[in-house]
């Protein structure tokens, strides 16, 4: 057996894939969006390596609308599968409450 | 409130309420204010016919540019001295001392002339071009500004607010053209944190949307000499430069450019050649300071390129559920087949 095979994950990879996949959008969103505002361009006087591109309002739009897709494929993804998973894991009875609730 | 409120209730009132949100954003009903009050029917272009225009050879300063400054002098910056720089920056942006320059865009003076000799079928021609805002049917400026200070009038002229402009200059940056010019130590930043942010007020034509408003013609229209300024309803003058180009054989400017303009040039000389003009004296005169537009033909809208991401994030939920659904079935008939199961478990195999 090699290492990895003992390796133990406490979540499995749905969850894991969500986890990562909306962290990354929100903290993307974040320096994409603060790029909507005239502050690198001005404030970054030491211009880091590899963040030219932070001052390109042109840039940080096309890479804010990519991470605004990705996080509602990643929050949609969440939802439906844990809905989907939750009703199955019901009984008949159950799964039929559950459904006219919408209805009452 | 004396209602009870049971969970379910609460859960339902909460889905209903995010859903009416949704639809509202979507369906774009204005709930919210809007600075987009342009009305198809009502929008008011102009024709600037460069065949007409000799830039008021007669006079010292062309009689559009006198008139733009007269009519616009009460609404021009008076900055508080000493100004001081764009913290961490050691510059600012300061025409104060420069009141009296016609040769440019500046805060003081929001049209100009441009005079180019151009070279065309064989001679030289002398060309005169009136410069200032296009005022453009999808405008980068109103849609982008990070303050939402940029409207857009019923008749399409883009208009900003000096009142609450915070001088970010991001107008500059993502008009094709770079035509609204800062002045710095006026404005709202003044009374915030002057040293640490903001850079004064953006200044530009607004096409006199207050004279607009009074069903009367922008100064610039009015003092013509030439007649070379024409306003009117959008649909009619895009007709009549169309129809003036193909009298002279001639060519448009501002009908592609930047995805449409109500601005419309129309002159006898091709604007690659005009445009070339500008760039090369610009050039010899050692001009790198903003306030000169070019003339490029065909120059693209920084907007368009994203109405594509725009679609993405249409496509981006139903991707997601059905990638969900997807997954969905597949653990749970993993764990149908293993018969009490955990799904968790199945999902590492």
């Amino acid at each position: 057996m090699n290492k990895k095979k003992n390796k133990i994950y406490r979540q499995p990879l749905p969850n894991r894939f969500v986890h990562w996949g909306v962290a990354i959008s929100i903290i993307m969103l974040i320096i994409t969006g603060i790029g909507q505002m005239p502050v690198y361009g001005r404030y970054l006087i030491v211009q880091p390596f590899g963040t030219k591109w932070l001052t390109s309002y042109e840039i940080t739009l096309w890479v804010h609308y990519f991470f605004a897709a990705t996080l509602l494929f990643f929050t949609t993804y969440h939802i439906v599968y844990h809905v989907v998973t939750h009703i199955s894991h019901l009984g008949r009875a159950e799964q039929k409450d559950f459904l006219f609730s919408f209805l009452e | 409130m004396s209602e009870k409120i049971s969970r379910r209730t609460f859960l339902k009132r909460s889905t209903v309420a995010s859903a009416t949100a949704g639809i509202l954003l979507a369906t774009k009903t204005p709930g919210y204010a809007q600075t987009d009050k342009s009305d198809e029917s009502m929008l008011i272009g102009s024709l600037i016919d460069l065949t007409k225009c000799d830039g008021c050879a007669a006079y010292d300063t062309p009689l559009c540019v006198t008139a733009c400054r007269q009519k616009n002098e009460h609404r021009f910056p008076q900055p508080q001295k000493p100004i001081k720089d764009y913290w961490p920056r050691k510059k600012h942006e300061d025409w104060s001392n420069e009141k009296d320059r016609t040769d440019r865009l500046t805060p003081y003076n929001w049209t100009y002339v441009e005079k180019v000799q151009v070279n065309w079928n064989g001679e030289t021609k002398e060309v005169a071009i009136p410069r200032r805002c296009m005022h453009c049917l999808d405008a980068p400026c109103q849609k982008l500004c990070p303050f939402g200070v940029i409207e857009k009038t019923k008749h399409g002229a883009v208009k900003i607010d000096e009142n609450f402009c915070m001088g970010g200059a991001k107008c500059r940056t993502v008009c094709p053209w770079d035509i609204p010019q800062r002045q710095a130590g006026v404005g709202l930043y003044m009374k915030l944190a002057p040293e640490l942010a903001g850079g004064g007020v953006m200044y530009k034509c607004d096409m006199c949307a207050d004279l607009l408003e009074e069903g009367k013609s922008p100064a610039c229209e009015t003092t013509c000499p030439k007649g070379a300024i024409e306003f009117g309803p959008y649909e009619q003058i895009r007709k009549k430069a169309y129809e003036r180009a193909k009298e002279i054989g001639g060519f448009i400017y501002g009908d592609v450019e930047n995805s449409g303009t109500l601005t419309l040039y129309v002159s006898d000389v091709p604007f690659d050649k005009i445009n070339e003009a500008i760039e090369t004296k610009k050039q010899e005169e050692n001009d790198t300071r903003f306030g000169r537009p070019h003339m490029k033909p065909e120059v693209e809208n920084m907007l368009e390129t994203t109405h594509g991401y725009m679609l993405a994030t249409l496509i981006a939920p139903i991707a997601g559920a059905a990638a969900a659904g997807i997954t969905a079935y597949k653990v749970l008939s993993g764990q149908k087949k293993k018969e009490g199961g955990d799904a968790h478990e199945q999902e590492e195999k």
